[in-house]
């Protein structure tokens, strides 16, 4: 069947995109079923095609997620892309597999510096990048 | 005929029982009872850090079983109520219809009320703040004693002593966490300059039990307060209605929703209707005690003495919060070891005028990260990463101003066809909208002073606080909506209010202790009245 037109394997795909993208490795299948699961009851309403267009653009080339994703919470916080990625964020941080994903880290120092520094860095790396990309695929649903 | 009807099994309404019934009175309580049969079972007694890496159940508890613990949008109140605690707020909405432009308001249905899911703030009133209610810090302070021995609190004789009387039962303070402590000992560097300039800061007075008491306790720094009661150390005040439950002259009726009261030339008449069958019941008593919660109370005496459209004050503290980096953690590491409640409280005395504003700092992590995600313009991916450095470095501060009458603040009783709805305006003057901004700056500077380093100012709105007050003032004289000084409406012979509704203003202070020392006050002249 074409994933195009399969709505419970788009949201398994969906799954295992986001859940890559927020802690660098695949989620397991229980976490997948849980976001399928959270998918039909937070999301039952149609949303507009523009943010469909930016869902679908991220689920199909993942390498796009983190762009579009950086680029929504500056113009479109509200957005369904950042709605689906925080719902795989919360399944994510509720299951022990990604608890350290999530639990604080005790660095102090230089050491948080630098992180703070690069993770900064990074941060409007991407947004640069994915603002134009998120304007480009919401305006092509149009 | 029983002594005394009692309506609501909240804060009020459990310590004005629990006199009555030690001074030999029949109590018989309706309460609508509300609670979490699913979730807080699940919940293992471990700590938060170590429950996450291992219990594979976690994401019912966390995250609910449809999912009702993943909020979306700004922060809102009620932001704390997890999915165990959600059962509060359950069928209020339907049961008491509210119409309220620009207030949030909630009301509880639950066995333990608004209280059974209180953070525990233990703030006596001094006598300054209690001179308009007609009654004196003389009078109540054998009652604040009583109920800091039934509830147990904890806390330390500190540079907040001149603003919280202090009782003798209490038990020592919580041990603060590291994020705390480095707050703390900055403070103790500036004191002297800080407390010339009208800042005071002391450990968090908490209705917390540091050891063993009546059966609960002592608090084993889970971390785990916003979720379960484990061991029951937090206060809830269904724990009192449990050891009323085991006196032969205490009734509980519950699963009954309360619509009216009417005098009798006897007593008091109350009419029910069961919560889940619909059958109307009526139970009557020499006297009745509401404690159904400010807004619940008002819809109840507003409709039980027919008064549509007639105005009742209203007020509730203005609330906000402000998330602070504490510089004094870049250089250190937090222990697991804690507890989620406040650390820490603050007072600030506001120059050239009789005003102060309170604030509580805070330690954020065990309502989860994702939650502070959805805050940040950033990808979640950045979020995650950057919030699992910084979270050990926040404190939050959270603020409560005082509240006064005014024109803007009220409520009233509309009629329906259904039921009738409790209508809520709230509109403070612009005076006191920029008082309140101008004092929030003044702490915001304090905190900077203490090396907090402020990252953005939060509004969850009018109603925020969930201090609702004021509604049937208690004063030396007054209209038929008022109490009198012993709580009784001036309406009735015989209806006395035990909750929020006597309060004819708010200090800044949090109202929940205090309501529990004024029913324990009318539950003590009520008794000697019956006798």
């Amino acid at each position: 069947m074409n994933a195009a037109v399969d709505p419970e394997r788009d949201l398994e795909d969906e799954a295992r995109v986001f859940g890559r993208y927020l802690v660098g490795r695949p989620p397991s299948a229980a976490i997948v079923a849980r976001y399928v699961a959270a998918s039909r009851t937070l999301f039952a309403e149609v949303s507009p095609p523009g943010e469909r267009a930016v869902v679908t653009f991220a689920r199909r080339r993942p390498w796009s997620v983190g762009m579009l994703d950086a680029a929504a919470g500056l113009v479109r916080p509200g957005s369904l892309l950042r709605g689906k990625l925080l719902v795989m964020g919360a399944i994510l941080e509720a299951s022990p597999e990604c608890a350290e994903d999530f639990l604080p880290r005790n660095a102090a120092g230089v050491a948080f510096l630098v992180s703070v520094a690069l993770l900064g860095t990074l941060a409007v790396l991407r947004a640069v990048i994915g603002i134009p990309l998120h304007a480009a695929v919401a305006r092509s649903a149009a | 005929m029983t002594d005394v009807v009692v309506v609501g099994s909240g804060p009020g309404g459990v310590n004005a029982s629990a006199a009555l019934v030690a001074a030999g009175r029949r109590v018989l309580m309706l309460d609508y009872g509300n609670v979490d049969p699913v979730y807080a079972p699940l919940i293992p007694h471990r700590p938060f850090s170590e429950l996450r890496r291992g219990d594979t159940a976690q994401h019912r508890y966390l995250l609910g079983d449809h999912f009702e613990g993943i909020p979306f949008g700004p922060v809102r109140v009620g932001a704390q109520l997890t999915p165990p605690r959600m059962h509060i707020l359950r069928d209020a909405p339907e049961r008491i219809p509210v119409d309220a432009d620009g207030f949030q308001v909630s009301m509880s249905l639950a066995r333990g009320g608004l209280g059974a899911g209180w953070s525990a703030g233990v703030f006596p009133f001094t006598d300054d703040e209690l001179r308009d209610t007609s009654i004196g810090l003389a009078e109540l302070k054998r009652h604040y004693d009583a109920v800091v021995e039934r509830i147990g609190v904890c806390g330390e004789r500190d540079d907040l002593e001149p603003f919280f009387p202090s009782s003798p039962s209490m038990m020592p303070a919580l041990d603060l966490d590291t994020n705390a402590e480095t707050v703390y000992a900055r403070y103790q560097r500036k004191r002297a300059a800080l407390n010339a300039d009208g800042f005071f800061l002391g450990r968090a007075r908490l209705a917390v039990c540091t050891r063993q008491h009546r059966g609960r306790g002592p608090e084993a720094y889970l971390d785990l307060s916003y979720w379960a009661d484990m061991d029951r150390s937090v206060y809830r005040p269904q724990w009192t209605l449990d050891e009323l439950l085991r006196d032969p002259g205490f009734t509980y009726v519950n699963r009954c929703f309360v619509q009216r009261f009417e005098e009798t030339a006897d007593g008091v008449r109350v009419h029910v209707v069961h919560a889940d069958s619909g059958t109307a019941e009526i139970h009557e008593g020499r006297a009745l005690v509401l404690a159904a919660g400010t807004l619940g109370t008002a819809w109840l005496v507003l409709r039980s003495l027919g008064l549509h459209d007639a105005r009742v004050p209203l007020l509730c503290n203005p609330y906000s919060y402000v998330p602070t980096l504490n510089t004094a953690m870049l250089f250190r590491a937090a222990t697991d070891r804690r507890c989620s409640l406040a650390q820490l409280t603050a007072i600030v005395r506001i120059p050239d005028t009789s005003r102060i504003v309170q604030a509580q700092i805070f330690s954020y992590r065990s309502l989860l990260t994702f939650k502070l995600m959805k805050e940040l313009p950033l990808g979640y991916r950045e979020s995650r990463a950057l919030l699992r450095l910084m979270m050990p470095k926040f404190a939050i501060l959270g603020m409560h101003h005082e509240d006064r009458p005014g024109p803007g603040k009220y409520c009233l009783l509309r009629r329906d066809a259904a039921t009738d709805r409790l209508e809520v305006s709230y509109k403070p003057t612009d005076e006191e909208t920029a008082a309140h901004l101008a004092d929030e700056r003044r702490v915001v500077g304090f905190v900077r002073r203490l090396g907090c380093v402020p990252l953005k100012t939060i509004r969850p709105g009018h109603g925020a606080s969930l201090h609702y007050a004021g509604t049937f003032p208690m004063a030396a004289a007054g209209g038929e909506l008022t109490c009198d000084r012993d709580s009784r409406l001036r309406a009735t012979r015989a209806v006395y209010l035990a909750d929020g509704s006597v309060f004819p203003w708010l200090s800044p202070k949090g109202l929940t202790f205090n309501i529990m020392a004024n029913a324990d006050r009318v539950g003590t002249l009520l008794a000697a009245r019956l006798a």
